[in-house]
């Protein structure tokens, strides 16, 4: 018994450190932060990232060696406990979150594919860590003492609380088609409705999308480390190995956002699934849930759908300037929390009215 | 329940916000003092004077000839500005006409040069207002021009066309016919940007109504160039009063003045571009109506005692050189007015009211050159002090020397 | 007219195009350096120079001096020969256009990094 014990301990450290845990999530970071800047440098008509490995895709990774090894600064003013902090929980908590994304079947008991970590409601603490993460930067501004660095913060304080808002509002939409809080259950179930449902997703979608935009602070919302008016804002007191753990925090955000459109939105790490024949619903799903093709598969699919993520919100990156603080806000109030409460109707006109009518249920 | 006398208004406190004199948002050193609540700019302190080289002085002591590469060197951009302007004011003190071809050479210079600004002006507004995309794709198209100025004279940058008595280069036939080729590459993608690129929402949203000059403040505080034109004031010298080849241009009657009434940075931007265009077609009416002769007349190196002003339209705006000659191979004294000088004046009453993410933006409005402008610094070598010297202090210090040494006595 | 995404059309098709980088130290090709480039200082024709001192005199950054001729020069008539302290040289061209004998030349080599003051006196 003792040593079943110790086998199982190992395998779910493996998979918490491994596979599906903090070293692919990691790799995926940086494979994504190299997707993000070749793409945005394409767009751009440059070549971006090119000498580091095949078409430069190690080169996130030597940026973040390179700032490892890069003296580490803290400011005379600065509260050093705290301010040496943030990092590791901006760290802590990005990773923790990508911990529920569901990547491979990591409970074949249960049906459906789960994340590292899944329970009902896990949904809800999930919008809770990233509203977390949103505080956390707020007090790395304020931690490092510096005018740039409190106005940063103070314009992330503003920016979390007009996106936040639009941002489960739109979450609601496939939580209440699923009739659960519950994420896997949430792919699970998605992947069983009619395609008439797909509509439905396409305005929480886009709210979704605009605002995880807002969430990473990318253009057109990165005011709260405008390069060129608060010189990288609450970034500006850290360097060093400091920097190099916010730069992969907010990479693995990347990988957490796009990883949640992928499962909320885009079917998760199905695909084949959604070809409307029998061997694809019974068989195959059985199949998959076994074998070992079944972890290779699912893992392919979710990485290229968050790929495809990834290059949308590159694009959005490299289409727009900077909004001023106040016309983000403006947007926010004014555009998309009105949106998002307008499809949370829809979708309950829809569920109860429409739907039964027309005999799509 | 309060009642009235006890209620207060709570301001958020005043912070004072450095930008400079080392800032990402500034390429040179300059230092602007924002007084902030919260986001709101309420009071602007400009101060200048780190990029002080001692220009003026150091002219004195070279020949005419000379000071033609150290005036290139007062800006990289302008390069062609200051070197064709005083090549022009010895000109004008020797009082020797150039030939007609060699006038055209130098317009063109000077017109291809206000291209490659503007573009650059163009690039630095979208970066700092964060939209890179298009700050890349003006800088690449700027190469078209870059390449065209290095074709021409030998150089990307310090080009070193003018000398005195004309220029040093001439247009072969297929470097015309070069030219006339990238003139149609760069008036086909500005016309992407007056059309397209300026007109995105995310960046008009940041230069509509932002840092508002009215006509009435920029014609009192003395704005020069595509600030004042951005406020509907009609200065350009290459209208108002047109040297070298400029005459013909404005005889032509196919060009006129650009302007604009919206008086913000959208303003500001929308005169440029459309400048830009302008110019183009400028260089194209050069290039084909270019009249064939020498290019140079020789001038003698002795420059007889003589008192002149002469005046350009560089890209950022009116530049003046004031000289005096006295008879020898060197200048008596050269005094040099940057345009991004007079639009300084105006900078504080454009930043207060704004918000603190315009200050940026609107500090690249006017295209600041900081290393064409400082002039004032004291730096007193026996005791060791460096003073940096406000303007109006100079100018008290100034009518106090002259009150002293009257100038009419000697 | 104003709205949201004017430029997508544009970075559509900018994925496509060739990118406007020119990796340059690996490769020369789209430098587009014209004939006339005014770069590295060369002493091309020894055998025309009279050693007059002109250069020297309107040379505007005082690059230019004139030292004895070594023995392996070209004997100049008043024995000077001009040679260049490249760190001065600012590569305005006015030496070559005083020269009465083109003896001096700006040439089109355009790579001047030099690992010390030494090299960069140019003879």
């Amino acid at each position: 018994m003792q040593a079943v014990g110790v086998l199982d301990l190992a395998v779910q450290a493996l998979w918490v450190l491994v596979f599906p845990g903090v070293f692919f999530i990691t790799t995926l970071a940086l494979l994504w932060e190299w997707l993000d800047r070749k793409f945005y440098a394409r767009l751009q008509n440059r070549v971006g990232p090119l000498h580091t490995g095949w078409h430069g895709i190690l080169q996130p990774l030597m940026d973040f060696l390179k700032l490892l090894g890069k003296e580490d600064l803290t400011p005379a003013k600065a509260d050093r406990r705290s301010f040496a902090a943030v990092p590791v929980v901006m760290l802590v908590i990005s990773l923790t979150m990508c911990m529920f994304l569901p990547v491979v079947d990591m409970d074949p008991n249960t049906p459906g594919i789960q994340g590292i970590l899944s329970f009902e409601g896990d949904l809800v603490l999930v919008l809770f860590l990233s509203t977390l993460m949103a505080i956390a930067i707020v007090l790395a501004g304020h931690f490092s003492s510096n005018p740039f660095g409190e106005t940063g913060a103070a314009r992330t304080g503003m920016l979390l609380i007009s996106f936040e808002i639009p941002l489960i509002l739109s979450v609601l939409t496939p939580a209440l088609l699923a009739h659960s809080l519950r994420i896997s259950t949430i792919t699970e179930s998605l992947k069983q409705l009619q395609p008439a449902y797909a509509w439905l997703m396409v305005l929480p979608f886009v709210v979704y999308v605009i605002a995880l935009q807002a969430e990473l602070e990318r253009i057109p919302f990165d005011v709260s480390h405008a390069e060129t008016e608060i010189v990288h804002g609450w970034q500006v007191e850290y360097s060093g190995k400091k920097l190099a753990i916010i730069h992969l925090a907010e990479d693995i955000m990347l990988v957490f956002g796009a990883g949640m459109v992928t499962t909320l939105f885009l079917g998760g790490p199905y695909l084949l699934e959604y070809i409307p024949l029998d061997v694809f619903s019974a068989q195959f799903a059985t199949f998959m849930a076994t074998s070992w093709v079944g972890t290779v598969y699912y893992t392919l699919v979710f990485v290229l759908k968050s790929a495809l993520v990834v290059l949308l919100l590159s694009n959005m990156r490299t289409l727009f300037a900077r909004w001023r603080i106040d016309q983000i806000v403006h947007a926010g109030w004014k555009v998309m929390v009105p949106i998002a409460l307008f499809n949370l109707i829809l979708v309950h006109v829809a569920l109860t009215y429409i739907f039964p009518v027309l005999g799509v249920l | 329940m309060t009642t009235p006398d006890e209620r207060r208004v709570v301001v958020p406190p005043r912070v004072s916000i450095p930008i400079g004199p080392q800032h990402p948002a500034l390429k040179e050193p300059g230092m602007f003092r924002l007084t902030v609540e919260g986001e709101r700019i309420v009071d602007a302190e400009v101060n200048i004077g780190y990029n002080h080289r001692g220009i003026e002085k150091l002219a004195e002591s070279k020949t005419h000839l000379q000071n033609l590469y150290l005036m290139e060197r007062i800006c990289g951009i302008c390069s062609a500005t200051h070197n064709g302007n005083y090549a022009q004011a010895v000109e004008f003190a020797a009082e020797v006409e150039i030939p007609e071809r060699a006038k055209f050479i130098r317009t063109l210079t000077w017109e291809l040069e206000r291209i490659h600004s503007h573009i650059l002006w163009l690039g630095v507004a979208f970066h700092e207002v964060g939209f890179d995309t298009a700050f890349m794709y003006s800088w690449r198209d700027r190469e078209v021009v870059m390449d065209m100025l290095e074709d021409l004279s030998g150089n990307r940058v310090n080009y070193g066309m003018n000398t005195i008595g004309g220029v040093r280069r001439d247009v072969s036939d297929e470097l015309r016919l070069r030219l006339l080729k990238g003139l149609d590459k760069l008036e086909e993608r500005m016309e992407y940007y007056r059309d397209v690129a300026i007109y995105e929402k995310t960046f008009w949203d940041r230069v509509a109504g932002v840092g508002l000059l009215e006509t009435g403040v920029a014609k009192r505080t003395g704005a020069v160039g595509p600030t004042a034109r951005g406020s509907n004031v009609p200065v350009d010298v290459r209208f108002n009063d047109p040297t070298q080849a400029y005459a013909h241009i404005r005889d032509s009657g196919e060009f006129e003045m650009v302007l604009s009434d919206r008086c913000d940075v959208a303003g500001r931007s929308i005169v440029r571009v459309t400048e830009t265009i302008e110019s183009v077609r400028m260089c194209r009416w050069l290039l084909n109506n270019m009249p064939d002769g020498p290019i140079r007349e020789r001038v003698r190196p002795r420059i007889q005692p003589n008192e002149v002003l002469a005046r350009y339209e560089a890209p950022r705006g009116e530049c003046i050189h004031y000289l005096v000659t006295n008879g020898t191979q060197s200048p008596e004294r050269i005094k040099i007015r940057a345009p991004t000088h007079a639009n300084w004046v105006s900078m504080a009453h454009c930043l207060r009211g704004g918000y603190i993410a315009d200050a940026p933006i609107v500090l690249a409005a006017i295209d600041p050159c900081f290393s064409c402008t400082d002039r004032v610094v004291i730096v007193d070598a026996d005791e060791h002090t460096l003073e940096l010297v406000p303007l109006d202090v100079l100018r008290v210090r100034a009518n106090r020397w002259y009150k002293e040494n009257n100038r009419s006595s000697d | 007219m104003v709205r949201l995404g004017k430029m997508e059309g544009e970075l559509i098709r900018s994925i496509s195009k060739r990118p406007a980088t020119v990796i340059y130290p690996f490769t020369k090709d789209g430098l587009n350096i014209p004939p006339g480039l005014r770069a590295r200082w060369s002493y091309a024709n020894p055998d025309m120079c009279t050693g007059c001192k002109i250069c020297e005199r309107v040379c505007p950054s005082g690059a230019i001096e004139m030292v004895e001729c070594g023995p392996d020069d070209v004997r100049t008539k008043t024995g000077f020969r001009p040679i260049c302290h490249f760190d001065r040289c600012i590569l305005c061209g006015q030496c070559v256009e005083s020269c009465p004998r083109d003896v001096l030349r700006l040439t089109d080599s355009f790579e001047m990094a030099f690992l010390s003051r030494e090299d960069m006196v140019l003879r």
